[in-house]
């Protein structure tokens, strides 16, 4: 269905391509593909009308020059093919994310900074008295700090008092 | 070993809710009978989830590596269909998710059942603390057992006690006793949960729920409300001491009298 | 007083196999009531649906009921 609609205006340039081309008798195919960017549109499908006039003959007879900008005209990145991305753009992704990760980490550190004191429990007396209480009190007595051969740290998780 | 690990990657100790230890990554030891239930359904989900995980990477893996522009440039236009791969992977996991349905129904009706329970609790969650009443007997003055429970605040805690965890009434229970109980709330949604003894079990205005529990060691058992209840949703939590049968009669003569 | 205490609850009972025991509650009140209107309180028969809605029932909500039963404006009937 879109190729449908496509084709009347396809037909239009091929035929002013081919009224134009007739005037202008030289194409310039050397290193079409650094100058392929600044050719206009017409000039572009007035090369590409070219190679194809020449691509229905032998292909042995074809010059490597011509060969080569068929083959750029064919495959080339341009149009649809054009790269989404330019080079470098791995290392500016990397580096805007570590900006925006490094940012969230000091609004993080930043907060804390500005927090209250630790709540009375987090020392390691008491801790280790939570161990002793755990014990007293049977907790986790399978696998856990009131575990035969226990050897874990239990409760504690501070190594400041 | 791990928990070396994770202690030397700990930058910021937190405080650590139920008793859960620091930085357990698997279940609390159970106490119950749906406990070793839940424990056995999760190993047996695992293998079916370590077949999967291990089926997917691998395919993950081989197209990665296999069908990339760079190893594979030539795209195969029209080679999208393949009835055979398909439904096998359409039966397959078709069949995995009845294996693990099968145990999971089983499970799921095992703890409904409430058979013959020997003491009924009830829980009244409010906001924010727990009631709990034991009214099977009457005191000589007629009253049922009925008392409150509230968070022991952070100043109050004896050195080791665990923070925003102990309340001032703990629940009282025997071990080896089947135990009802009942959940309501009076204001608003709550949730009665008790990792280690595998109960979870919302507590709704207006709604009796009831379910029940098999303790079969002594111990304390830590929970906390688990339905968003408002402000103090954190600062309702659950304690109950299992104790001896002659220490639980002993306890109710106590607050029978 | 540690004689006098027996270990027993309301019992399971089938027409309530539910999770939801709120009906289990309300018919158990509804039934003490109506036996001991029908043959006053001394009937040891009416004893049992006491204990079960004294065991199932919140105390808020038989102190709602009761106050409601007293006023009279119990929204069902108690008589029989």
């Amino acid at each position: 269905m879109i190729r449908a609609l496509a084709r009347p205006a396809v037909r239009i340039t091929q035929r002013r391509c081919a009224s134009t081309s007739a005037t202008t008798p030289a194409v310039q195919l050397q290193n079409i593909e650094s100058r392929w960017a600044t050719l206009s549109a017409q000039e572009q499908s007035s090369v590409a009308k070219h190679l194809e006039q020449i691509q229905a003959g032998e292909w042995t007879k074809m010059t490597t020059e011509q060969k080569k900008a068929a083959y750029w005209v064919a495959f080339g990145p341009h149009g649809a093919r054009t790269p989404l991305t330019g080079p470098g753009h791995a290392l500016k992704v990397a580096a805007g994310t570590t900006a925006v990760v490094g940012a969230a980490g000091a609004l993080f550190l930043w907060i804390r900074s500005k927090g209250g004191e630790k709540p009375t429990t987090m020392t390691k007396e008491w801790q280790e008295a939570s161990n002793e209480y755990a014990r007293a009190n049977k907790i986790n007595p399978i696998s856990g700090v009131s575990s035969e051969d226990y050897k874990g740290t239990g409760f504690v998780s501070s190594s400041k008092n | 070993m791990l928990s070396k690990l994770f202690n030397f990657f700990n930058f910021f100790p937190t405080a650590h809710c139920d008793v859960a230890e620091p930085w357990q990554l698997a279940f609390q030891d159970g106490a119950s009978p749906s406990f070793d239930g839940i424990v056995d359904l999760h190993d047996q989900i695992m293998f079916y989830l370590v077949i999967i995980v291990i089926g997917v990477s691998w395919m993950l893996g081989t197209i990665i590596i296999k069908f990339n522009t760079r190893t594979n440039p030539i795209v195969y236009k029209y080679f999208t269909h393949g009835t055979v791969i398909e439904l096998i992977w359409t039966v397959t996991p078709a069949l995995v998710l009845v294996a693990i349905a099968f145990p999971s129904f089983r499970l799921l009706y095992l703890m409904d059942e409430v058979i013959d329970p020997a003491i009924t609790v009830k829980a009244v969650g409010s906001q924010w603390f727990w009631s709990y009443e034991y009214s099977d007997y009457i005191s000589d003055s007629g009253e049922p057992i009925a008392f409150d429970s509230f968070m022991v605040p952070e100043a109050d805690l004896e050195e080791g006690q665990f923070r925003l965890l102990e309340v001032d009434n703990r629940v009282v229970l025997p071990v080896d006793t089947h135990v009802r109980f009942i959940l309501t709330g009076s204001d608003v949604i709550h949730s009665f949960a008790i990792p280690a003894l595998g109960l979870k079990l919302d507590a709704i205005p207006g709604r009796l729920n009831q379910t029940s529990t098999f303790i079969n060691r002594e111990g304390l058992f830590y929970g906390q409300c688990s339905e968003i209840c408002g402000v103090n949703h954190g600062f309702m939590p659950i304690v109950i001491e299992a104790v001896s049968l002659e220490k639980y009669l002993a306890w109710l003569n106590e607050q029978l009298n | 007083m540690s004689d006098e205490i027996k270990i027993e609850t309301a019992p399971f009972d089938a027409r309530f196999p539910n999770t939801n025991q709120s009906k289990h509650c309300w018919q158990s009140y509804s039934d003490y009531y109506k036996c001991i209107n029908a043959r006053g309180e001394e009937f040891t028969g009416c004893k049992q649906f006491f204990k079960t809605f004294k065991s199932i029932c919140p105390n808020e909500w038989v102190a709602k009921w009761d106050e409601q039963r007293e006023e009279g404006t119990l929204p069902f009937k108690v008589t029989v």
